[in-house]
């Protein structure tokens, strides 16, 4: 009988071949029925079997470490194949880094090198390292570039964090992390026109997108702004507007090189605050991720560029790294030969930095003809709402395990995807503690429905942690 | 290359106390056996990543591995020439030749490709599995514009990037709309009689039976679908009337029975609860096979705009004719598959 793939990688236990020595011994003749346990034939057998066990329990790696759909099950199998047979090298992990304003109310100026000053976050425990060396300016602030102690997505700490300080203090020298106020504003279309956005934001987070309505130089092409995901609000034929919504944002239109500047249904997104850090830590390249990228590798082989070369370029950017850990291929729905390639990282949509990195990388590699553009989505706030019985005695580790769950599944929600009502009325269900779920009472963003996020030119993904709103009854 | 065993190894030892005894040629059968088991085992796993040498229920990953799908009635052979070979397949991806080639192994043959500026691609032959393919690669011209296509309202809906180029008169092109200048654009067309993973249909042979079993070409997602009996063939017994036993219903096929025993032949067709056509059912499974083929094959910066299977008649534009020239328009009938294809 031939051997099946099934069969090389169910792996064989010490019983199992044992029980195959007494059935191989029994075929030849051998009373193995009257051997005794503990006796000298099956202590013999025994120690055999577990003999093989070691050398057999190669096998299932061997067969399954050379296809990628089953080496990520065999540790270190991935990187190898990645490496011996698509010439790609797995992605390693990457630091954050980030901007921190040292503020100096003393007439001391402190000079500082690489590495001299540590800044510590104490509700995390992170530690960031001064690059380069420098000087702290007295009485007044200094902008310095910190890096995280080790590589890795856990390196994510908040912007204006009331947990920042120097491990060696230095007298009068205090730590902030501000946020700037506003990410790079990301324009989707074939406008030359550009939206600036300013002010003093007076929500604590928001995303915004403009959509011109109607073409036209600034001040002539009509155009409306959502606030984070909600009904469109008409702006009119206004070069600028300031208090969106109430908001305290500002935005202002500026004409471009070609007329006109602002083309129907382009649009025009940024979210406010952006971060403090600068480049977003990122673990090390999966096998799940390595494993996908080497399934693309062969794109790479022909002369026309499909959307598998895209996706292996934008994931195998040199200086990016493991940063993108989501990229989606599209063809622009109203531009000929236009690329649409929209990426992201572990936290979310990445720094301008990190775009721009990759767009340089794609650039010289495009296909003739092709105009691919690399953009970052932004996100949307999402609120779970809902009644949830539990009983008395589990509700704090119940509520703490609905919590975990919804956060891990809508961190799971990729570019443009659905947050499905169902799974989360079925991830509540499945919560140890939980009596009882008011099915009707569950809402994504108000709604009792599926949220299906971003459309047809728009890419959207979920802002993370999102708010959970649930209602305990205890009983 | 033939080795010695550790069966033959062992009843040949120069150890007669041990080996020469009928027990002792018998212990040859024990442990020695069974570790050669274990290396055929390791010479099977070893061979794994081989498609000459893999278990058949490995090639559906070597396939993964290399951007590569067995159609559903794509014999081994055939798939694992083309598994050894993926480098002349994907040294063509993203062109119109090579989204055929794709198309006719993933049971979708007969595909004609239409690009809004003029051009029609097909294969004039079904292809050779890991060869070069080039040389089928069949494009027409379609047919001209009998007047001028002009753009949209400038910025209007329809036109806010702005196209200003009108077509002239005679141009060979095919009209999706009137964005003149968004040519990288194409639709995948179907012609009549494409059968392959749209039309489930079967020949049932009955020899001197009262029964007979069939297997569909497409499996189905349940079997709720719905079976059409067609022309009765008879070469003995009859005359009968034939239908199908639904205990015997499966997603994969059904036994029919005939009111007496006779033999001849007996051809079904069977489509899904709702569909437009018999001859344009995709089922779930071939639907997502399709739109897989099409985005990973297309070249990226290009925009699939859709599917159509022409089930009978004619398609304003294909085959290209002249009008008034002859051909069925009253009774055409054009499905148009709904998928995601971008």
């Amino acid at each position: 009988m031939a051997v099946t793939l099934a069969q090389l990688i169910a792996g064989q236990t010490v019983q199992q071949i044992f029980q195959t020595l007494l059935s191989y011994y029994a075929a030849a003749g051998f009373p193995t029925t009257a051997w005794q346990s503990g006796g000298t034939e099956r202590t013999r057998l025994m120690a055999m079997a577990t003999a093989l066990a070691s050398f057999s329990n190669y096998i299932p790696a061997v067969a399954g470490g050379s296809l990628l759909d089953y080496s990520p099950n065999y540790p270190g199998w991935t990187a190898l194949t990645a490496q011996e047979i698509y010439n790609l090298t797995p992605n390693a992990a990457v630091y954050t880094q980030g901007t921190i304003v040292a503020t100096n109310a003393s007439t001391t100026a402190y000079s500082y090198a690489a590495n001299s000053l540590i800044a510590v976050y104490s509700n995390t425990g992170n530690r960031y390292f001064v690059q380069g060396s420098g000087t702290i300016a007295a009485s007044t602030t200094t902008n310095i570039v910190f890096q995280a102690e080790f590589a890795g997505a856990s390196y994510n700490d908040p912007s204006n964090s009331a947990f920042l300080t120097l491990v060696t203090p230095l007298p009068g020298v205090t730590l902030t992390n501000p946020s700037t106020s506003y990410t790079t504003v990301s324009h989707v279309g074939s406008g030359t026109g550009n939206v600036a956005a300013s002010g003093m934001p007076s929500v604590s987070n928001a995303s915004v997108v403009i959509t011109i309505t109607s073409s036209g130089q600034a001040g002539v092409a009509t155009w409306s702004y959502s606030l984070n995901g909600g009904a469109a609000v008409a702006a009119g034929a206004v070069s600028s507007l300031t208090n969106l919504g109430g908001t305290g944002i500002n935005v202002t239109l500026t004409n471009g090189s070609a007329n006109p500047s602002f083309v129907l249904n382009d649009t025009y997104a940024f979210n406010t605050p952006a971060p403090w850090i600068t480049q977003q830590g990122s673990n090390a390249e999966t096998d799940t991720a390595l494993a996908q990228r080497c399934r693309t590798r062969l794109s790479s082989v022909a002369n026309v560029n499909t959307s598998n070369l895209y996706y292996l370029l934008a994931t195998s950017v040199p200086s990016v790294g493991s940063q993108v850990t989501q990229c989606v291929v599209v063809p622009d729905p109203n531009i000929n030969n236009k690329v649409n390639i929209i990426v992201a990282g572990p936290a979310g949509p990445l720094p301008a930095g990190v775009v721009s990195s990759v767009q340089t990388y794609i650039n010289p590699r495009a296909g003739q003809g092709d105009y691919p553009v690399v953009t970052t989505p932004t996100t949307l706030a999402i609120t779970i709402a809902g009644t949830v019985t539990v009983y008395a005695a589990q509700y704090t580790a119940a509520s703490n395990a609905i919590t975990t769950a919804l956060n891990n599944y809508i961190a799971s929600v990729g570019i443009n995807g659905t947050v499905q009502l169902s799974e989360i009325i079925a991830l509540i269900r499945a919560t140890s503690g939980v009596v009882n779920l008011t099915v009707s009472s569950v809402t994504i963003n108000g709604a009792a429905a599926d949220l299906t996020l971003g459309g047809v030119g728009s890419y959207v993904m979920p802002a993370y942690p999102p708010t959970i709103n649930l209602s305990y009854v205890t009983q | 290359m033939s080795r010695t065993t550790f069966s033959q190894w062992f009843a040949n030892l120069p150890i007669p106390w041990m080996v020469a005894g009928p027990n002792g040629q018998q212990e040859a059968n024990g442990w020695p056996a069974v570790i050669d088991a274990q290396t055929v085992l390791l010479d099977a796993a070893r061979k794994v990543a081989f498609p000459d040498f893999a278990p058949t229920d490995a090639l559906g990953s070597l396939g993964g591995d290399r951007g590569l799908i067995q159609g559903p009635l794509e014999g081994n052979s055939n798939f694992i020439a083309r598994l050894k070979n993926p480098w002349t397949q994907w040294s063509y991806a993203g062109t119109h030749l090579e989204l055929l080639e794709q198309l006719y192994w993933a049971y979708f043959n007969g595909a004609v490709i239409v690009q809004q500026n003029g051009l029609a691609f097909s294969l004039s032959g079904a292809p050779t599995a890991g060869a070069d393919n080039s040389g089928l690669l069949s494009i027409t011209t379609l047919g001209t514009l009998a007047s001028p296509l002009t753009p949209y309202p400038l910025y209007s809906t329809s036109n806010p990037i702005g196209y200003t180029k009108t077509i002239p008169s005679g141009s060979p092109w095919w009209t999706f709309d009137s964005k003149t200048d968004f040519c990288s654009r194409f639709a995948v067309i179907f012609p009549a009689g494409a059968g392959g993973a749209f039309t489930t249909s079967a020949t049932a042979t009955f020899t001197a039976s009262a029964t007979a079993a069939i297997t569909w070409n497409n499996v189905f997602p349940d079997t709720t679908y719905i079976i059409d009996i067609g022309a009765i063939t008879i070469t003995s017994g009859g005359p009968v009337t034939v239908s199908y036993d639904p205990t015997t219903k499966t997603t994969t096929g059904v036994t029919l029975t005939a009111s007496a025993a006779f033999t001849g032949s007996v051809d079904v067709i069977a489509y899904q609860v709702g569909a437009v056509s018999p001859f344009a059912d995709i089922h779930p499974a071939d639907l997502g096979r399709l739109q897989t083929i099409i985005k990973r094959w297309r070249r990226a910066s290009q925009t699939c705009v859709g599917v159509y299977v022409i089930v009978q008649g004619n398609m304003w534009g294909w085959p290209v004719r002249t009008w008034g020239s002859g051909g069925t328009w009253g009774a055409a009938q054009v499905v148009t598959i709904n998928g995601t294809w971008q």
